[in-house]
């Protein structure tokens, strides 16, 4: 692979799993899972 | 005030079936097939730039408006566009306008249900190893991909005249679908759309992943996985002063999110009006661009590089989405060892991604008629899919339906719809309230920035991607004049003028139960 094609799709994959990442790490850190709590169906 | 609607409407049952349910309704055919064919045509690695750049102008923005207007609605009983967008602007042109958010997923769930049936019955064909032979000693890609080609005419039943005839594969598999849309939605959101997605999400990339792994350590006399790599990734920098990239990634932005169809509103108005929506819809967005920019970029083009060299895959990139999906790929995985089952599970993974999008988009109309009109669900799901069924038979049948159809509602429809959404939240409601609206109980802080892209950035984003489309596509759309083609658009008015009648009954029906 030439070396514009591996920056660029690097770049591409790590802006998308840093995203994934950081919400990730966000959402561990809160402690609403369960959504609708007891008056779910 | 709260109107007098029925009892308890349902509610999601964990952020993670919420996350997965709504990523699912973003991930869908798109994602393994129009994203690679849209990067490969418009600037290889270059086509990021825009496509980064509409992602955080558009896709973030209007993904947020569309949660924060569902959980807003959902909190007064309200969970589709008509209604909603009335408790913003209190005249019948905000409900007609919120018509567009029925009747959009109504006319693409149409089509999207019966190409979704078509995945089905293709894995089904591999997995009984029915998948026709290779052409033997073809010597180019045209040659290569006839017999499949041919299948897919004797599939859908093209051949001369207006009319098609679908081989009986396409009836059952057709039916079959219909039938595993209908039970999920029977079986309600929690219990139905959320336990569906905790299932179909996780196996959708496992069986990415398999595909991936496989392709990736493709090596053929002609190339390897890494040439296509290369060649899906090579930045051609002097795309980006072609404003046609631009539009070309806003509009890729637009479907892969599934904005503008008003199912995402749907969604969120079975969240409890306390919840976190910002970093939940972020989260359901990054696993959707995961699916897409990772996934899917990595399996068909790869692939078609690696079988045909990159002058066969570019031709295979310009005859489009379709052809690369159920004609190039297919052939592709029939000739590698374990033909049979990779085929299977390339269309199994369509199928999957498939359905979780047309389970969203039929939820939007089973919504409409169970909060509107106060039926139960069953009714309620086999009105939505009987309506889909009687026109279902336009597109297996009538040629040109599909294109027409997609260009209208697919095309303009969410972009229209889209622009209508932020206007009405930013501008009608008002920028500060919807702000604060947005915000309330997020998990994270959303940088204020966020709110004068909101308000200026994205609806001028896409007034211009709207008028761009207008100039470009709409005047050859116009210049068709085929009877078929005038059969297709006098039935997308008829469903248009339905609904708006059938939303201004049940505005009329709520006010009566309000009196008494």
């Amino acid at each position: 692979m030439n070396l514009d094609a591996i920056i660029f799709m690097f770049c591409a994959w790590g802006c998308t799993l840093g995203l994934l990442s950081f919400c990730l790490i966000r959402l561990a850190g809160t402690p609403n899972h369960d959504i609708s709590e007891e008056d779910s169906n | 005030m709260r109107d007098k609607l029925p009892p308890a409407r349902e509610l999601w049952k964990s952020r993670t079936g919420l996350i997965l349910a709504m990523a699912g309704s973003a991930i869908g055919l798109g994602n393994f097939l129009r994203f690679p064919v849209q990067a490969a045509e418009n600037g290889g690695g270059a086509f990021m730039v825009p496509y980064i750049i509409a992602f955080l102008l558009i896709g973030i923005p209007l993904m947020w408006t569309e949660w924060s207007i569902g959980r807003y609605g959902g909190a007064r009983g309200y969970g589709t566009a008509p209604s909603i967008f009335s408790l913003f602007w209190k005249s019948p042109i905000s409900k007609i306008i919120g018509v567009f958010g029925l009747w959009t997923p109504l006319v693409v769930v149409i089509y999207y249900m019966y190409i979704e049936s078509w995945t089905l019955g293709y894995s089904i064909h591999f997995l009984l190893g029915h998948a026709p032979e290779l052409a033997a000693g073809a010597d180019n890609s045209a040659e290569f991909l006839k017999p499949y080609s041919a299948f897919l005419g004797t599939y859908i039943g093209s051949g001369e005249g207006n009319f098609f005839r679908p081989s009986l594969m396409a009836y059952s598999a057709l039916i079959a679908t219909v039938a595993i849309n209908l039970v999920i939605l029977l079986r309600g959101v929690s219990r139905g759309i959320e336990a569906f997605a905790k299932i179909a999400l996780p196996a959708l990339f496992i069986m990415a992943l398999i595909l991936l792994v496989r392709v990736l350590t493709l090596e053929t006399p002609n190339g390897n996985a890494i040439e296509g790599l290369n060649f899906l990734w090579t930045p051609d920098l002097k795309a980006l002063l072609d404003p046609g990239v631009w539009v070309a990634a806003a509009g890729q932005i637009f479907f892969t999110l599934s904005l503008g169809f008003g199912s995402m509103i749907v969604y969120a108005s079975y969240l409890k009006s306390n919840k976190d929506i910002v970093l939940t819809g972020l989260t359901s967005a990054a696993v959707n661009e995961t699916a897409e920019v990772i996934l899917g970029g990595s399996i068909a083009i790869p692939a078609a590089v690696a079988f045909f060299g990159v002058a066969g895959a570019v031709s295979i990139a310009q005859s489009g989405a379709f052809s690369l999906g159920f004609v190039s790929l297919p052939a592709i995985f029939a000739s590698m060892p374990a033909g049979q089952f990779l085929g299977f599970l390339w269309f199994f993974l369509l199928f999957f991604a498939g359905l979780t999008s047309s389970v969203a988009l039929s939820q939007t109309i089973v919504a409409f008629f169970e909060d509107d009109f106060g039926l139960s669900r069953k009714k309620s799901v086999f009105i939505t899919m009987g309506i889909i069924v009687i026109s279902i038979v336009m597109i297996i049948f009538v040629n040109n339906t599909l294109d027409e159809w997609d260009f209208w509602a697919g095309t303009i429809g969410i972009i229209f719809f889209g622009f209508m959404e932020v206007v009405l939240f930013m501008w009608v409601f008002g920028g500060e309230k919807a702000w604060a609206e947005l915000n309330r109980n997020g998990s994270i802080k959303i940088p204020r920035f966020f709110y004068y892209i909101l308000r200026y950035v994205t609806p001028l984003f896409m007034l211009l991607l709207l008028s761009w489309w207008g100039v470009e596509l709409l005047p050859g759309q116009l210049e068709k004049t085929d009877w078929t083609i005038w059969l297709a658009r006098a039935y997308l008015l008829i469903l248009f003028l339905v609904l708006t009648v059938l939303v201004f009954i049940a505005d009329k029906k709520r006010s009566q139960r309000n009196e008494s």
